[in-house]
Parts: C-alpha cells; sequence; structure tokens
C-alpha cells in the first residue's frame, strides 16, 4: 500500500468514522478559523508551487542594471541585487520549500513508521536495538547534523530532501511505537491470532490502519519542521544553488547586505511567506492531531 | 465414552515477574467434551482467562499439554488445524472489533486467513450474520461505533462461527452489557449451541450464569481447579469449601433473597505468593490440622463424576465423611 | 412521624432539551436504605448526581429536592442552593461512594490525608492528635487497619480500597451516603463483603442508604425498598419484598424472569427483545411500549406513577396486574 493511498484512506475513514457533525474533520477544517485559514493559505502556496512559475511576470534569473531597486509599478516588490524581480523570485520560490516539506515529511514518515511498527509489534531485542537508534537520533541536535550531512554532500534537491527526511523520523517512531504497544494488546488483535492469522496480517489489516491517522497527523506537523528546515539549511548557504527558494532568497538578501542597504522589500517577503506557511501546516496538523487524540486514548 | 473435543493435561502456565516467574496455571486437568458447555468460574485472578488462551494456544505452556481429539496440539500445523477448529470470543465489546472495520470485513476476515475459498464467503458471511440475528443487508456496511455492546458482541459471535468451529471459548461474554441484552446474547449462544451441536466452554466469575447455562462446571483458585463435576452437583452439593462460599455469596433476585450470613473472610492472594499446602487454607472456615502442609489433589468427592481438592474428602486422612450440605 | 430525611418532586435533567431524568419523584426515611435499579443510561447516575448538584457541564437540572437532616431546624432546598451552600451540604450531610475506587482516589497522596481533607472542609479539628484518632476509629468502623492509612491507594487491594471510599464518605457523618455500583469491579466474595459492611454501618451509624446498582440481586439483598428506572422515570417502586415477589410493571417483571437465578430454574428465560429508547427521539406515551409484550392503545398516553397496592407504586396502565397473560417466546432477533 503506497502512503498517499492510505492517507487518502485515512481521511476517508476518518470521516466516515465521525457522525457527528461538530466533531468530524471536515466540519473542523471548514468552519473553525484555524481550519480555514490552514486550509487556504496552504491552498495558495499549492497552487503557487504548481503554477507559480507560470505566473510570475518576470524571469525570476534576469540580471539587470536596476539593482535594489524599491518596489515600484514594474516591479512590486522591487528588485533583488542582481536586478532581478522580487516577486517573481517568490512565486518561483514557493515550488522548493513545499517540495522540500511534503518530500521530507513523507520520508521521515516512512522511516518513522517502519521503525516503530516493526519495534512496536516484535518487541524483544528487535524493539530495542530500533529504540536506540530512535533516542540517537533524538538526542543529537537535528541542525548541526543536517549541516554536517548537507556538507558532506553535494547540495541538490534530492540531497536536501534526504537529508531532512532521515533526521527527523524519530519523533514519529516513538509515537506510533506507543500506539503498536497498545494495540497489540486489544482484543481484536488476539482474536486475529487465535484465528491463525501471520504477522503481517495482523500488521497490514489490524496494527497500520489504527496507526494511520496518527502517523498523518505527526506528518503534518513534520512538514511544518521540513519547510523551515529547508529555510534554515538554504540560508546558511547549504540550499540547492541552482533554485530559488525563499531560504536563497533571504541567503542572497544578506550576503549582499540588502537589509543594512534598507532593502526591506528583499528581506520581508520571503520572511514572510515562510513563516505564514508553517504557520498554516501546523494548524493543520494540530487540528489532526487534536481530533485523533481523544479517539487515541479512547482505544488504548 | 467418547474422546473429548479438548483435554488440557496437567497444563502450567508461568508469567515472568519481579524477582522470578508466576504460576498463573498449576496443574490443570480438565476434559471439554463435544457438544458440552464447560463452565469454568472463580474470581479474577484466578487464572480462568489463562487457561482459555493456554487451550487455544495463545499462551505459551511451561508443563503439561493440551490435546485436540487426543492429538496433542504442537507445531504449526496442528496449531493451525486447533485455530479452525476451535474459536474464541472475548469479553470487551467495544475492544473485540477493529474499530477501521467494516462488519463485513469483520465476519469475513477468518475465511480469510483460513483461506477458504473466496466465492463462499459472500454466502457465508450473510448466513453468520443472520443466524446471530442481525440484518445482513443493515449492517454489513457499518463500523463497530455505529453498533451498540450488544449488536457488537453479535458480530464478534458471528466472526467466531462462521469457519462453523466445533468448539468455541467464551471469555466472559456477556459480564459488560446490561441485564436485558446479556439475556438476549446468551439466548443468541444457547440457541446456536443447540443448532450446531457446538462445545461451549463458558469463562464467567458468575455463578449464576454457569449454573443456568452449563452441563459441567470447573471450579477455579488460584491458578488451580479446586472442584469440578456436573453444574447440579458443584453448585447444589459443592463439596470444596471455596465452591460453598462462592455459592453462598452470590446475590440472590428475589423476595426471599435477603438473609444474614458470613461473607468468606480475606481477599484472593497474589499469584506471586501461593499459600503452602492447600492454597485456600488461611482463608478456609473449615480448615483442620493438616491443611497449612499438605497440598490436596483432585479426588472423587461425590456420588458422579464430581472432583474436589480438599483434604476434607482425601480418604487417606480419614475425614472422607460427606460435609453438611448447605 | 417526622418529615422523610429526602423528598424529591419533578427532578429533571436535561442534556440539551434532551431529558436524561424525566421527572422523578420518591422520598427516604431516616435510616432507610433505597435501591435504584435500571440499566446503563436509564438515568439512575445522573439522579445521584442531581441529589447532590454534581452536573457535569452541560446537563441542567429542575426540580425540588428537599433534605432534612438530623439536628439542622431548616430543611436544605437543594434545589434553591448555591454553588457555595452545596459545599457545604455535600459530605457534610450527603456522601457517595462512587464505582471505581482506585480512579476516585487520589494516586500520589497518602489515603489518611485525603479522609483528613475531607474532615478539615467541613470542620475544625484543632489537635493533630484528635484528626488522627478520629481517622484510626473511621478506618476501624470499616474493617481497616489504622496502619493502612499511611498507604497509597496502590498499595491497597481492591478490596481495601472499596473500605477506604466508603470511610471517606463517612468521614463527616452524614445522614445519608449514597452509593453507585459500590461493588460493581469487586468479585462475588469481595462484594458480599462490603455489602455485609454497608449493611452493619447502616444498623450502627443509622445512616440512610441510597444504593445504586444494575444487579437487582445486590438491591435484594440490601436494601428496604427499591425503585427500578427506565429510560430517565422511575417505573416501579416499593418494598423489596413486593416488588421481587410480585412485579408490577412489565420490564421488572421481564427483567427478573430473565434473570438466572443461582439455585433457581436451570436454563434461560427469556429475553426482552431490543434495546432502550434513545434519548434524542421522543416517544410517545410509555417508554417501554415499542419492547412491551402487553402493550395495546392505551399505551400511547404516558402512564403516570401510582400507587397500585399499599406501598407498591407502578408506571404501568395496566396494574395492579391481577394475572400476566401469557406472552410467546421471544426470538433472538435483534431489534432496535
Amino acid at each position: 500500500m503506497s502512503v498517499t493511498s492510505a492517507s487518502a484512506e485515512v481521511a476517508t475513514a476518518a470521516l466516515a468514522g465521525e457522525g457527528h457533525d461538530e466533531h468530524s474533520v471536515r466540519y473542523k477544517l471548514l468552519n473553525t478559523w484555524r481550519g480555514r485559514f490552514g486550509i487556504g493559505i496552504l491552498g495558495m502556496f499549492l497552487f503557487l508551487a504548481l503554477f507559480g512559475s507560470l505566473l510570475a511576470p518576470d524571469n525570476p534569473d534576469a540580471s539587470t542594471l536596476d539593482v535594489l531597486a524599491p518596489p515600484s509599478f514594474a516591479h512590486p516588490l522591487g528588485t533583488t541585487e542582481q536586478g532581478a524581480d522580487v516577486f517573481s523570485q517568490l512565486l518561483v520560490g514557493a515550488r522548493v520549500s513545499i517540495v522540500v516539506g511534503f518530500a521530507a515529511a513523507f520520508i521521515s514518515a516512512l522511516l518513522g513508521s517502519t521503525v516503530g511498527l516493526v519495534g512496536g509489534y516484535f518487541g524483544g531485542w528487535t524493539d530495542r536495538s530500533l529504540d536506540a537508534l530512535e533516542n540517537w537520533f533524538l538526542v543529537i541536535p537535528t541542525l548541526p547534523l543536517m549541516i554536517v550531512l548537507a556538507r558532506l554532500l553535494e547540495p541538490s534537491l534530492t540531497v536536501l530532501i534526504l537529508v531532512i527526511g532521515l533526521t527527523s523520523w524519530a519523533g514519529t517512531g516513538r509515537i506510533v511505537r506507543a500506539q503498536v504497544f497498545t494495540l497489540r494488546e486489544r482484543a481484536f488483535v488476539e482474536r486475529a491470532r487465535a484465528l491463525g492469522a501471520k504477522d503481517s496480517y495482523i500488521i497490514r489489516t489490524h496494527i497500520l490502519p489504527n496507526t494511520l491517522p496518527l502517523i498523518f497527523a505527526n506528518t503534518v506537523l513534520i512538514v511544518a519542521v521540513a519547510i523551515l528546515s529547508e529555510a534554515a539549511l538554504a540560508f546558511l548557504g547549504l540550499g540547492d544553488p541552482t533554485r530559488i527558494s525563499w531560504g536563497t532568497m533571504l541567503e542572497n538578501a544578506f550576503s549582499s547586505g540588502a537589509p543594512s542597504a534598507g532593502a526591506w522589500w528583499y528581506v520581508i517577503p520571503p520572511g514572510l511567506c515562510i513563516t505564514t506557511l508553517v504557520l498554516a501546516v501546523a494548524m493543520l496538523g494540530y487540528l489532526f492531531e487534536e481530533h485523533i487524540n481523544p479517539r487515541l486514548r479512547e482505544q488504548g | 465414552m467418547t474422546e473429548p473435543l479438548m483435554e488440557a493435561r496437567d497444563v502450567a502456565v508461568e508469567f515472568s515477574a519481579r524477582g522470578g516467574a508466576t504460576r498463573a496455571l498449576d496443574g490443570v486437568s480438565l476434559e471439554w467434551r463435544r457438544g458440552e458447555i464447560l463452565g469454568v468460574v472463580g474470581e479474577s485472578g484466578c487464572g480462568k482467562s489463562t487457561f482459555a488462551r493456554a487451550m487455544l494456544g495463545l499462551q505459551p505452556v511451561v508443563a503439561g499439554e493440551v490435546a485436540l481429539d487426543g492429538e496433542v496440539t504442537e507445531g504449526r500445523q496442528a496449531l493451525a488445524e486447533l485455530r479452525r477448529r476451535v474459536q474464541m470470543i472475548f469479553q470487551d465489546p467495544y475492544q473485540t472489533l477493529n474499530p477501521r472495520q467494516r462488519v463485513a470485513a469483520i465476519v469475513t476476515e477468518p475465511l480469510l486467513v483460513q483461506g477458504v475459498a473466496r466465492e463462499q464467503h459472500d454466502g457465508r458471511v450473510r448466513q453468520a450474520l443472520e443466524d446471530v440475528g442481525l440484518d445482513p443487508d443493515q449492517y454489513l456496511e457499518r463500523y463497530p461505533h455505529q453498533l451498540s455492546g450488544g449488536q457488537r458482541q453479535r458480530v464478534a459471535i458471528a466472526a467466531a462461527l462462521v469457519l462453523e468451529p466445533e468448539g468455541l471459548i467464551c471469555d466472559e461474554p456477556v459480564s459488560m452489557l446490561d441485564a436485558s441484552v446479556r439475556t438476549q446474547i446468551l439466548a443468541v449462544l444457547v440457541e446456536l449451541q443447540r443448532r450446531r451441536d457446538l462445545a461451549l466452554i463458558f469463562i464467567t466469575h458468575d455463578l449464576s450464569l454457569a449454573w443456568s447455562l452449563c452441563d459441567r462446571i470447573a471450579v477455579m483458585y488460584l491458578g488451580r481447579i479446586v472442584e469440578q463435576g456436573s453444574a447440579v452437583d458443584v453448585i447444589e452439593q459443592a463439596r470444596h469449601p471455596y465452591t460453598q462460599a462462592l455459592v453462598e455469596a452470590v446475590p440472590v433476585p428475589s423476595a426471599a433473597g435477603r438473609g444474614k450470613r458470613e461473607p468468606l473472610g480475606g481477599e484472593l492472594p497474589d499469584a506471586t505468593d501461593v499459600p503452602a499446602g492447600c492454597r485456600f487454607h488461611p482463608r478456609c472456615p473449615r480448615r483442620f490440622d493438616p491443611c497449612d502442609r499438605v497440598d490436596p489433589q483432585l479426588l472423587p468427592a461425590g456420588p458422579r463424576d464430581q472432583l474436589a481438592a480438599c483434604l476434607l474428602h482425601d480418604p487417606a486422612l480419614g475425614k472422607a465423611e460427606m460435609p453438611a450440605d448447605g | 412521624m417526622s418529615a422523610p430525611l429526602l423528598q424529591v418532586s419533578g427532578l429533571r435533567v436535561q442534556h440539551r432539551g434532551h431529558p436524561i431524568v424525566d421527572g422523578v419523584d420518591f422520598s427516604l426515611q431516616r435510616g432507610e436504605a433505597l435501591g435504584l435499579a435500571g440499566e446503563s443510561g436509564c438515568g439512575k447516575t445522573t439522579t445521584a448526581l442531581a441529589l447532590m448538584k454534581l452536573m457535569p457541564p452541560g446537563l441542567e437540572q429542575s426540580g425540588t429536592i428537599t433534605l432534612h437532616p438530623e439536628g439542622e431546624e431548616q430543611a436544605i432546598n437543594v434545589g434553591k442552593r448555591t454553588e457555595t451552600g452545596m459545599q457545604r451540604v455535600r459530605w457534610r450531610h450527603i456522601s457517595l461512594v462512587f464505582q471505581g475506587a482506585m480512579n476516585s482516589l487520589d494516586p500520589v497522596q497518602r489515603v489518611d490525608a485525603q479522609i483528613e481533607e475531607a474532615i478539615r472542609l467541613h470542620e475544625r479539628v484543632d489537635s493533630t492528635k484528635a484528626m488522627r484518632a478520629r481517622i484510626g476509629e473511621l478506618l476501624e468502623t470499616v474493617g481497616l487497619q489504622a496502619g493502612l492509612g499511611h498507604r497509597y491507594a496502590h498499595q491497597l487491594s481492591g478490596g481495601q480500597r472499596q473500605r477506604m471510599m466508603i470511610a471517606l464518605a463517612l468521614a463527616c457523618h452524614p445522614s445519608l451516603v449514597i452509593a453507585d455500583e459500590p461493588t460493581t469491579a469487586l468479585d462475588v466474595v469481595m462484594q458480599a463483603q462490603v455489602l455485609e459492611l454497608l449493611e452493619r454501618l447502616r444498623e450502627r451509624l443509622g445512616l440512610a442508604l441510597i444504593l445504586i446498582s444494575h444487579d437487582l440481586g445486590v438491591l435484594a439483598e440490601t436494601c428496604d425498598r427499591i425503585a427500578v428506572m427506565y429510560a430517565g422515570r422511575i417505573v416501579e417502586t416499593g418494598a423489596v419484598g413486593s416488588v421481587f415477589a410480585d412485579p408490577q410493571h412489565p420490564y421488572t417483571k421481564r427483567l427478573l424472569e430473565s434473570l438466572p437465578v443461582i439455585g433457581g430454574e436451570r436454563g434461560l428465560g427469556a429475553p426482552i427483545p431490543g434495546g432502550p429508547p434513545d434519548p434524542g427521539e421522543p416517544l410517545e406515551g410509555c417508554r417501554f411500549r415499542p419492547r412491551c409484550p402487553y402493550a395495546a392503545d392505551e399505551c400511547f398516553t404516558d402512564p403516570p406513577l401510582r400507587e397500585v397496592r399499599p406501598g407498591h407504586g407502578s408506571a404501568c396502565h395496566f396494574a395492579p396486574w391481577a394475572q400476566w397473560p401469557e406472552t410467546k417466546t421471544a426470538t433472538v432477533e435483534e431489534g432496535g
């Protein structure tokens, strides 16, 4: 089962699972300000990630003599130190943030849930060694580790995704493991065992579907973390040099002395975009988590 | 007499605990005959649920053996056979169904796991639901949270019976249900038992229930069977002081039920701390000299096949006179 | 005869306009034990909480509840009391033994400290010595050694915890103790011990007791009177002997018939079909009508609870039942 179809299933299961209007995810998404804000902002940026390069009024890589010009009719958000249009760069940059955010979170979810499922279900030495690995990743400061890894490898989009994904899975692993521990003891798992079902079957039909909502909510939160990490790495010059992202924009702005030159239009827009997107994703993540948690408590 | 469906022979189960192992079952031997309803009763912690799990091979046995049709159930193949022919239903209807599976998937699962041909699935699932009094058209597509406690337990029974087993182990199947629903579920079980000549094991703490449903009853105390025999003998002519105390303690919903009595003192000791000699002797109102030293064996204690593990009934001790009833 | 200890009339509890308790009247004499019977969701626990005005958020209660404790000049009108006013009534006059003893004791506080807290909320006890003596006496009353007070809840066995909960309820010498399923989590032997203790305390301290249970056997053995609740109403009430020997409401009758009785007739009684009505769905007339084998046209009007025999009330149009007609045996079909 691929994770995308799985998370679609979660959404449907969660929707089907809650008949009561006010408590359904759909209701919370569409009728609370957090849900509306999250969906609206994320939707807008997803649209930009897909079509931003078509909408950009100017060539974002252009070099003109009109360097660090303040906002004008031709350049609504001014220009860069290279004389490129900031607004166009902003539109194009959405793609990297979104792609890195989602892809890294996907890798992190895949790793974390596999480790959590296997460790939690089989227990024993398997669990102890996986747990040690998780502890190692949880204890080590993530950003320095990312910096070291990104330095060792040739900077590219794939490297960024892998580095962020590989360093952020441990928390998911821990949460999934705890959930699997309680599920393993539940009567329907015991019943399946009494039927003579194999472990792979039990994990597939009983353990995984009951962990998916949790993984899903957790992954949404990791998307936010991954977007921030990408910006941080890019700001430190460890991003993909061939692509424009909000992080690289900030890096360029700072290395060209834009802030001290008073070129606020070069600094504030990418910063604001990062903050808004992260905020929107985090809000959705908390909304899902809140929705799922009481239910998990009831089940556990 | 024909071979029993299943048999436990001197079975022991241990749990690891701080400072060593605890014996949850200690030398339990019991026959489960074809077509009979066998009650296993006792207080919580006496080992009755562990016994059920040991019978199905869900709990490793450290000594003794479990047999199906006289054959010891060891190895993959024997276990697979056991789990096809003997099914189990659990206590908590809210825990026993996967909240993310529809009724259709829950009842189909045993057929899937046991590799029954796909074209039979639909018919058998529908039949199983009808057998437990649920209209398939109305319930197949529902999720467990859309069902009441009684309906959930019906689904669990349907899932257990869809493989047409010969034996069904019920671990406190109605203890979480309300009185009126409880009787409905029991009626379903008894009806199916009669129609299919099922063998049932009924694990329960409710002696009234055991009395009204079971053919035979085994009473457990601290991992041992202390008395067994026909339901009528065990309840009406209990030989073991513990059984007598249990029967005495059951409140009776009748106008005449009220009366003064001395309940048994003390509490079930922890399984890590089994008393020497007879395990019941610290609480026993009829203990005598050797009870704190001699561990009683299950010996004949009645005119029929009643057995009791109590020194009062040990002929070697010369106290074999029948205790005064009531 | 003096005024009853407790008089409840027209008690209603609503949740978003849906009645959970729908017009309950009863009274309780000093020292009397009343059993409140019924299945889950029938409103018996809510009724008990309403007596102490302990409504969970979202629930609203109305109706009059008058308490006339020994030694108090004025009757206490529970309905009119403010929250602060009620705090003085709770535990001092009415106390509650909760269902789950493990969850109702604070796990991080020694049990004697919890009893001490309950006492200090209502009285001034000057010396530590007096307090200690009082707690020791309380524990002794419920059959526990004084030393057990120094333990934490998890260091006590199930039976000891339940006794501790009873000691806690008795801490301020209330005149009424409400026990909500006090023995449900216990095994038969423990249950018999706790019931025996409650009975002994009642005799010794002259306590009035409201015992809530789904187990009719428990009520038959402990109570003087019983009130059977169904879907938010009392459908039958009377002396235990009278109700159990000659039930006057089809629900009570069918329930008693379906219960297995040890030493009685073997085999399974005919179950009552279907399930209790959903409180969200208004039901015209008698609430038991859809499950009642004797239902007739009259049953579409609401039957009031009225006295059909001396001291024996039933909310059935056809009571008193001189003779119960034959009914067809129930099926295994799932109703509702």
